[in-house]
């Protein structure tokens, strides 16, 4: 028993009535085989006569669909099976045939002419037909309609869509999901809940965003609680969705059409990473990933357009906030200030994947709104939140293009700004931020990326004149912790750690004018003081950075290492450390054999001749003994 | 310096193993312990037999319990993991977490070496980084992770003959001492010793071949076998790649690639495995699958808590 459906041409699939399929034997002008579809109501009745065809246009989809498109007349014919045994027979009975006449075609290519003139094709009888494209959204229908979806493919799929995607077409299920809720009917429910995952795997963004509307969303999401293998109901998408508190306005967004992106894109990410999260497949998460891509360019380029919106959030990331500020609509300045600072990073952010040019002229506006002002008080703020946003945002424009920060920082405005950094660096007592600076940092007098000679030399010269003392001063005062505790001795060896690693960064990138720095106060002493230390980072970050000296292999360092006798405490750290096999020995041996493996001859001489014998006694590794054989050589 | 309780630590173990995550505060604690523990293990870290080794974990929390249930719980078993714990799962903070949780509260009793995974690079890009943001609301618990990462140790030595690493040999290693030799305390590079041991694949070829990953070497049987040799090694185990069957010998059962991801990335379909050697080094696998549905609650990247965009 099947139903025979036919594509009209408005692209719709036609419900051409239900039969009994036959195989049929026809003998005219050659003898054709095909099957006949005869009518459940009227069994005088043929609804469809067709020839099995040679050419491989006979499709399966799932167990019960068999599809083709009649060659001859461009027809697209489906028959729905009812049993898939069924289904299974007629396919067998279609490759059998066309196996057979493959064979014989290729034996007798002549005839082939001879074929097609009998008065096969389709046969309809038009006065038959209805109107229908899926099945009609019923309650009944929601398991045919679940097989369909389930099982379609490229051919079936835009026929798919386009019938979803009819007016009143998903509102009639919604409402037969409102009624299953409501009678509990657990087993519908579950159908539901796998036509609607099937509808999104149909990866068509305007039917994914359909689905999603303002309008329809919340019975989408309440179909996708119905998971068949959570059989008691435990997911709460629409409880979730529904919360008020969701969504945040920093500042008023006045575009509805944009309003709606932005709530979309949060519902698309939902959809992705927490609903479908099971069964989404590679193909599926681009779909959706691109359409949450493509929507963040209209969101862009709105805001970036929006003058007013942008001068209304640059004001309130200005505004001067204390902890007194008068409540305003229920929420006071500090929290509005701090949802701007938010607001920003999450601007930035989406922009970050746009393409270049897009991404360009995004950030080029909101530079010249004025952002790094903003920065330079947000790195000040009491508000800790503010402050991670504001180094945040500096690492996003960094990564897109270090130019911009620098040139505000070689401006008069910008002067504020490294100190501010600096400080933040050296007294924030929270360790990620610590971080967070030293990458700014980084990024900033990253020597691979400057750009005009001019820019670089008035900014390493301001970094080398103006701040460099303050980042090193945790070298130059001494430590005074002893009524202080713990956690500042723990923030301060922090910021200690950060500054050796800055300065080793520094000799790969600044060589002369760190040297000459060096040179003039002595750093490489002060720095290498803290092999004495307890803690192992500190001694660690030291380590490297007299690596990174002997790395640069240039004479003033080494000079200094032979006049200076640096590698004291060097060895010193080695005896405590021998047979440990810890990093921090590691970390030595590896120095060691660097100087061995470049054959760096003055520091050979230096280190065999001072401390050959503590060397001699080191077996455990062949570095040591190597070391005192190139020396004798 | 920072301390942390025992009972602070059992109950931070606790609420990790109910797969919720810890707060800001105690993820900076327990990183900072576990550097202290870290900084003192070996590039090469002797571990004593009985052990149960592990291979890629990718963040599925829910199957890391099922491994534990299967093996048997820490620190009763004592266990090797052989990197990869985060990305591409949706529980790669609670994994690691969990993980680095054990190591403070058991340091003999569970090592933990590095994968090529457990780096500020792929991890921006494989979803570590995404995931910690999303949880936490800023990448601070990123940074104290991956500060972690550069102190784990970069292979193990089981009793002097089961050499575990995560990815491979490398052509400039041709003895455990010159592992010892590596400062392994930075990002993994892009090349060089390090870098192969994380990154290198056993191969059916002779010698050393290009890595279609970009980064590490293909090696042969016989890199295989001299290596073996001159390190009285019986047998190497590594992880890194998917084996259906969840482990795969090579080279006359020389090496043994061990896969703890079952039905990687939630759909692969394989099954997982972790290799158990006894007092005396005899061998016996245990395969696993994906933890039942049920038990797994509702598997999602969790959104954030609130939105502006």
């Amino acid at each position: 028993r099947v139903k025979l459906y036919v594509l009209g041409g408005d692209g719709q699939w036609d419900d051409r009535g239900t039969g009994y399929v036959s195989y049929q034997f026809v003998q005219g002008n050659g003898a054709v085989e095909g099957l006949r579809v005869t009518s459940e109501a009227d069994d005088s009745k043929d609804l469809l006569m067709t020839k099995i065809f040679e050419e491989d246009v006979f499709q399966r989809q799932g167990d019960t669909i068999v599809t083709w498109t009649n060659p001859e007349t461009r027809e697209d014919v489906a028959l729905s099976f009812q049993e898939a045994d069924g289904a299974k027979e007629i396919w067998n009975i279609i490759c059998q045939v066309q196996s057979r006449l493959r064979k014989n075609s290729s034996e007798e290519c002549d005839t082939e002419n001879n074929s097609g003139n009998n008065s096969s094709g389709v046969l309809h009888n038009s006065d038959d037909f209805y109107e229908m494209s899926l099945p009609q959204p019923e309650m009944e229908n929601l398991e045919k309609l679940q097989e369909i979806v389930s099982s379609a493919t490229s051919v079936t799929r835009d026929r798919i869509v386009d019938g979803v995607m009819q007016d009143g077409y998903l509102a009639k299920i919604y409402q037969i999901f409102r009624t299953c809720e409501d009678l509990e009917m657990e087993q519908s429910l579950h159908t539901l809940f796998k036509i609607f995952k099937g509808l999104i795997m149909l990866n068509e963004p305007s039917l994914i965003e359909l689905c999603l509307s303002d309008q329809n969303v919340l019975d989408t999401m309440g179909i996708l609680e119905y998971d068949p293998e959570y059989s008691n109901h435990t997911v709460k998408h629409r409880e979730y969705l529904k919360n008020p508190n969701l969504f945040k306005e920093a500042v008023p967004i006045k575009s509805p059409a944009i309003l709606f992106k932005i709530h979309l894109n949060f519902r698309l990410t939902y959809l992705k990473d927490v609903v479908m999260a099971r069964y989404i497949d590679d193909v599926s998460f681009s779909t959706i990933r691109e359409l949450i891509l493509l929507n963040n360019v209209e969101i862009i380029a709105q805001i970036q357009s929006d003058s007013a919106m942008l001068e209304e959030l640059f004001e309130l990331c200005r505004s001067p906030s204390t902890p007194k500020a008068e409540a305003k609509n229920g929420m006071n300045l500090s929290e509005k200030k701090r949802n701007g600072f938010l607001f920003l990073r999450e601007l930035l952010e989406i922009a970050k994947p746009l393409q270049l040019p897009p991404q360009m002229a995004f950030f080029r506006s909101i530079s010249s709104h004025g952002l790094f002002s903003i920065l330079q008080n947000g790195v000040n703020s009491e508000d800790n939140t503010i402050v991670s946003a504001s180094t945040d945002i500096m690492l996003c424009t960094l990564n897109h293009d270090p130019q911009l920060l620098r040139s505000y920082i070689n401006s008069e405005e910008g002067d504020n700004l490294l100190k501010n950094l600096i400080q933040g660096l050296l007294f924030f007592q929270d360790v990620g931020l610590k971080a967070q600076i030293t990458e700014i940092l980084r990024c900033l007098f990253d020597s691979t990326t400057f750009g005009c000679p001019v820019e670089r030399d008035g900014l390493l010269e301001t970094f080398y004149l103006h701040h460099m003392d303050t980042l090193m001063s945790p070298f130059t005062s001494e430590d005074s912790f002893t009524e202080d505790g713990e956690l500042r001795k723990e923030c301060w060896d922090c910021a200690r750690k950060h500054v050796v690693e800055l300065l080793s960064f520094c000799i790969e990138h600044h060589e002369p004018r760190v040297m000459l720095y060096m040179k003039r106060h002595d750093v490489l002493h002060k720095v290498l003081k803290l092999f004495r230390q307890p803690n192992k980072h500190l001694v660690l970050a030291a380590l490297k950075f007299l690596r990174q000296c002997v790395g640069a292999n240039n004479s003033f360092y080494n000079r200094s290492i032979v006049k200076n006798d640096l590698f004291s405490g060097v060895v010193h750290l080695l005896k405590q450390h021998l047979y440990r096999n810890n990093l921090v020995n590691s970390a030595i041996i590896e120095l060691f054999d660097h100087i061995r493996v470049k054959n760096m001859k003055i520091l050979i001489k230096y280190i065999v001749e001072k401390y050959r014998q503590v060397f001699e006694h080191i077996d455990y590794v062949e570095t040591f003994k190597l070391i005192i054989i190139k020396y004798d050589q | 310096m920072t301390s942390i309780s025992c009972s602070d630590l059992d109950r931070q173990i606790e609420q990790l193993l109910r797969c919720e995550y810890i707060k800001e505060s105690e993820v900076k604690i327990l990183c900072a312990k576990a550097r202290e523990i870290l900084v003192e293990e070996s590039n090469v870290q002797h571990v004593d037999a009985p052990v149960t080794i592990c291979g890629d974990i990718h963040g599925q929390f829910f199957d890391l319990k099922e491994l534990f249930n299967v093996g048997g719980e820490c620190p009763d078993t004592n266990y090797l993991f052989m990197g990869d714990f985060v990305d591409r799962g949706f529980y790669s903070v609670e994994t690691f977490l969990l993980l680095l949780a054990l190591k403070v509260r058991y340091p003999d009793r569970i090592t933990l070496i590095r994968g090529n995974h457990e780096s500020r690079q792929i991890t921006q890009v494989y979803g570590f980084y995404d995931e910690c943001l999303r949880k936490y609301g800023s990448v601070n618990v990123w940074r104290y992770c991956t500060e972690v990462f550069d102190y784990l140790s970069l292979s193990a030595l089981i009793e002097g003959k089961t050499f575990c690493v995560h990815g491979g040999l490398s052509p400039s290693i041709t003895t455990l001492d010159q592992i010892r030799t590596i400062d392994r305390k930075q990002e993994i590079p892009h090349d060089g010793s390090m870098c192969d041991l994380m990154w290198s694949d056993p191969e059916d070829i002779d010698g050393w071949g290009l890595s279609p990953r970009g980064a590490g070497y293909l090696f042969g049987g016989d890199i295989t076998a001299q290596f073996n040799q001159t390190n009285n090694i019986e047998l190497i185990a590594r992880a890194h790649q998917l084996v259906m069957e969840g482990y795969k010998y090579m080279f006359n059962e020389s090496l043994v690639t061990v896969w703890s991801a079952p039905n990687y990335c939630y759909r692969c379909g394989n099954v997982a495995a972790i290799l158990e050697l006894d007092e005396n080094l005899n061998r016996s696998f245990k395969i696993f699958d994906a933890a039942p549905q049920e038990t797994r609650g509702v598997p999602a990247k969790k959104p954030p808590p609130d939105y502006f965009l």
